[in-house]
């Protein structure tokens, strides 16, 4: 499935929860890991954990192109923006139901919410944590997010691999 | 230490060390010199011939100028300034526009900058002059952790070079100006130099910009937008590239021999650094065929002319059809191209179909700027552009007659279901 497609069924599949521009990177990353069939783009690490340029393309021309829509949200310090799909997107996730990752799609936002209601802060330790795991084991990536000092506390730490736990990305 | 200074036409002298020096004189960076920035951009802008030569020495010199203001300690301001200083040294003929030759005869994408990486571990020279720092410089291009550094300090050194805010940028979007005679890309350097700042009190470190820089930011990336929609995507500047790209991709098997240029050949980096714009033109252009022919019109600027325009996010209500545009690539616009050219009877390459997508804030999403002490989103607090929609244009260029219009617009009404 590419990434188009991918992100279509993200947004179909988060009912109407809220995920901002932030979080929907990081569920993509998480996702690519989860979901074989699913092409994510390459992604680099930044502050709030792997970004992906690509990805950031790709999402601007599903808004440009009229199926997902950007929603400000005003805030006391800052506004935030976040993703839904408008009529056109939701005409073609549907047609996209019938492919065999719209049932993984599916359970895996349903874990997302449950476990962390796509907070960003989570997706993000979760998301760093697989960044980490990509050239070293699991038990090394731990050791050293807790040692890098790199922003990631044990509370951090624990609130993202309770995530992947969840999601079978990492050992109970 | 300073060990010679070099006139630049931004920034006065730049001052190099003994072993910056050592890297300019070697053979695989003054190959630099003879590749144009940006590739046929002189089809509009005439002036624009300046190389990957100058613009690298000017990233070294911000990189050099911004982790000084980072405080970064002094080895540290080595590797960043030798990493800058290498960024581009992987490119190919005509800059970005080889990438798709080397990745057509590869099977597989590859990017200058993995072949910068690779040409700073093993060309002899290059590794030679590195030493033991080849393998910091590699790893800071990479975004990998930097033997013997924190994660904290390899990820902010890696964002000095290649990040939001990084100096490759803010080098590129002045000195194209400059030599283009534009204006659209001149921000005030100093103000953001001098108000760039580190997340450090947040726990993580990245580059991020004090409230103070804030007009600097603003100016930064309205002259990014400017000179995407002004230059880089001009659309007599896209058909001379796209049209350059086509000269060389026919060019493999007769004038480039694919196992010359297979990355894993161990006499790949021998024959890589031999091509530049001038020796492949010269090779493509003394050959007979299409790659010549190709090659010989963008010499007599003798272009492929738009016979169609649209804007995808408004022109095509059909939403699978629009969809189909929008998730458009390389490989499926050669097959329209093809198409379309079939029906008419013409050569492939007689019809080019390209999609340019102007960034409006895309990357400028990550840039932090710190606002009572908190690191938050430019985007988050900017009242400019930040609430409107990239720009996508779809475009097929071919010969302009009736007859070319007619056959296009025929396409375009049955496979997108619009009218041109």
């Amino acid at each position: 499935m590419d990434t188009f497609d991918g992100i279509l069924l993200l947004l179909y599949c988060k009912g109407d929860a809220h995920i901002g521009r932030v979080a929907l990177q990081k569920l993509v990353y998480v996702a690519g890991h989860k979901i074989p069939t699913l092409e994510i783009p390459p992604y680099k690490l930044q502050y709030y954990g792997p970004f992906s340029e690509e990805l950031g393309r790709i999402l601007e021309r599903l808004v440009s192109t009229s199926f997902v829509s950007e929603n400000m949200t005003p805030g006391g310090h800052y506004e935030s923006y976040d993703y839904s799909l408008n009529d056109d997107g939701v005409d073609i996730s549907n047609d996209l139901k019938s492919k065999p990752e719209y049932v993984t799609i599916k359970s895996f936002m349903d874990v997302c919410q449950e476990t962390c209601n796509f907070d960003v802060a989570a997706l993000s330790y979760a998301s760093k944590i697989l960044y980490l795991m990509t050239d070293r084991s699991y038990d090394d990536a731990v050791l050293d997010a807790e040692q890098s000092d790199w922003g990631l506390y044990r509370g951090d730490i624990k609130m993202g691999i309770k995530t992947l736990q969840r999601l079978n990305l990492v050992k109970h | 230490m300073t060990y010679k200074s070099v006139h630049d036409p931004l920034y006065g002298f730049i001052d190099l060390s003994e072993l910056e020096i050592r890297v300019i004189d070697s053979v695989v960076f003054r190959r630099l010199h003879r590749i144009k920035q940006l590739a046929q951009a002189n089809t509009v802008y005439p002036s624009a011939s300046h190389t990957r030569f100058e613009h690298s020495l000017g990233v070294c010199h911000l990189a050099g100028r911004m982790a000084k203001h980072l405080e970064f300690d002094d080895k540290m301001i080595r590797a960043v300034r030798l990493a800058a200083l290498l960024h581009d040294v992987g490119h190919g003929p005509f800059s970005h526009i080889f990438e798709p030759v080397l990745s057509s005869i590869n099977h597989q994408e590859i990017s200058h900058e993995e072949i910068s990486q690779m040409m700073i571990t093993k060309d002899p020279e290059l590794s030679s002059i590195l030493g033991e720092l080849a393998p910091q410089v590699v790893s800071i291009l990479a975004h990998k952790p930097v033997p013997g550094w924190t994660l904290q300090e390899s990820m902010l050194a890696a964002d000095v070079i290649s990040g939001p805010l990084d100096v490759d940028r803010m080098d590129y979007l002045r000195r194209d100006s400059y030599h283009l005679g534009v204006d659209y890309g001149h921000f005030d350097l100093d103000q953001l130099l001098h108000t760039i700042t580190t997340t450090k009190d947040t726990g993580e470190r990245w580059v991020a910009v004090n409230i103070k820089g804030w007009g600097a930011i603003e100016q930064y990336r309205l002259g990014r937008y400017l000179m995407h929609a002004q230059v880089y995507q001009h659309h007599t500047i896209v058909i001379a590239n796209r049209m350059c790209i086509d000269s060389m991709l026919r060019a493999v098997g007769s004038v480039i021999s694919p196992d010359e240029l297979l990355v894993d050949s161990p006499d790949f980096l021998d024959n890589y650094t031999k091509l530049d714009d001038q020796s492949l033109s010269d090779r493509i252009l003394s050959s007979d065929g299409a790659a010549a022919d190709i090659m010989g019109r963008l010499r007599r600027r003798d272009l492929l002319k738009r016979v169609c325009e649209i804007y995808p996010g408004s022109d095509i209500p059909d939403p699978k059809a629009r969809l189909k545009m929008a998730k458009m690539n390389y490989a499926t616009q050669q097959k329209v191209a093809s198409e379309i050219a079939h029906t008419l009877h013409l050569d492939e390459h007689d019809i080019v179909v390209h999609t340019s997508h102007i960034p409006v804030h895309h990357n400028e999403d990550q840039i932090l700027v710190i606002r009572d002490g908190v690191p938050r989103h430019l985007n988050d607090s900017s009242p400019i552009i930040s609430s409107h929609s990239p720009i996508d244009k779809f475009y097929i260029f071919g010969p302009d007659n009736k007859k070319v219009r007619d056959t296009v617009r025929d396409y375009m009404c049955s496979e997108f279901g619009i009218m041109i």
